[in-house]
């Protein structure tokens, strides 16, 4: 159950940072959208700092919210719940 | 793509935004802090949604290597990281500094990158040497990420 709830919380992670990164390509310009691609740290950032001027307050709220779900699900299931890891072939 | 959105800058744009540099510092140094004693912090989206390391994947812990002095294993984790630890530095003192000399540092970083283009070439770099880590030792470099 917690393994399923984890995944829909980093499907929704992702979502998130998506949009953000187009908004990033868009308003900051294509390097500012890679540097978000390569660091979610600084998409979750720019995106809170720009969120009233782009209409982007309701996807970081979510994002927000979603980022807080993983941690405490992180913590009860000792972060085994991930889609991918492992993901060696 | 033009010449202009190839040599724009990208780090000198930060800088020039203390609201926003600052909390990049703050936010990184606290990342950095939770590594260091063993707390998960930030986790990549993209690692746990695909289970693929994106390309910054690696770069809090060989950040936190370079910290305790070791160059051997920061660099095997990933080689960007003395280059990130330089620009988080910069954006430290864009944060703390005394303005004036903020202002010089800005202007020159801002020069340094219209002229060469060295933000393009270095991003650019970093995907090259994902993408060469991802697809020539693809079971090594999760592992790596993995910890």
């Amino acid at each position: 159950m917690l393994g399923i709830l984890g995944m829909v919380v980093w499907l929704g992670c992702i979502i998130c940072l998506i949009m953000v990164v187009i908004k990033m390509f868009q308003d900051a310009g294509p390097l500012h959208g890679i540097l978000g691609i390569i660091c979610g740290l600084y998409a979750f950032i720019w995106g809170w700092i720009n969120s009233d001027r782009l209409g982007l307050r309701n996807i970081m709220l979510i994002w927000t919210l979603l980022i807080v779900v993983s941690i405490v699900l992180g913590y009860l299931n000792g972060f085994s719940y991930s889609l991918g890891t492992p993901a060696v072939r | 793509m033009t010449r202009a959105v190839l040599f724009k800058p990208v780090l000198s744009t930060i800088l020039r935004d203390r609201r926003l540099s600052s909390i990049i510092c703050g936010a990184a140094l606290l990342q950095l802090l939770l590594t260091l004693i063993g707390v998960p912090g930030w986790t990549c989206p993209v690692f746990h949604t695909f289970g693929i390391p994106c390309p910054g994947c690696g770069m809090t812990r060989a950040t936190v290597f370079l910290f305790r002095g070791n160059l051997k294993e920061a660099m095997t984790l990933h080689a960007f990281a003395p280059l990130f630890l330089v620009a988080l530095m910069l954006i430290g003192f864009a944060t703390l500094g005394p303005r004036p000399r903020i202002e010089r540092m800005i202007a020159r970083t801002e020069a340094l990158e219209r002229y060469t283009g060295i933000t393009t070439l270095l991003l650019g770099g970093l995907i090259v040497y994902w993408l060469a880590r991802l697809l020539l030792l693809q079971t090594a470099f999760v592992r790596l990420i993995q910890g």
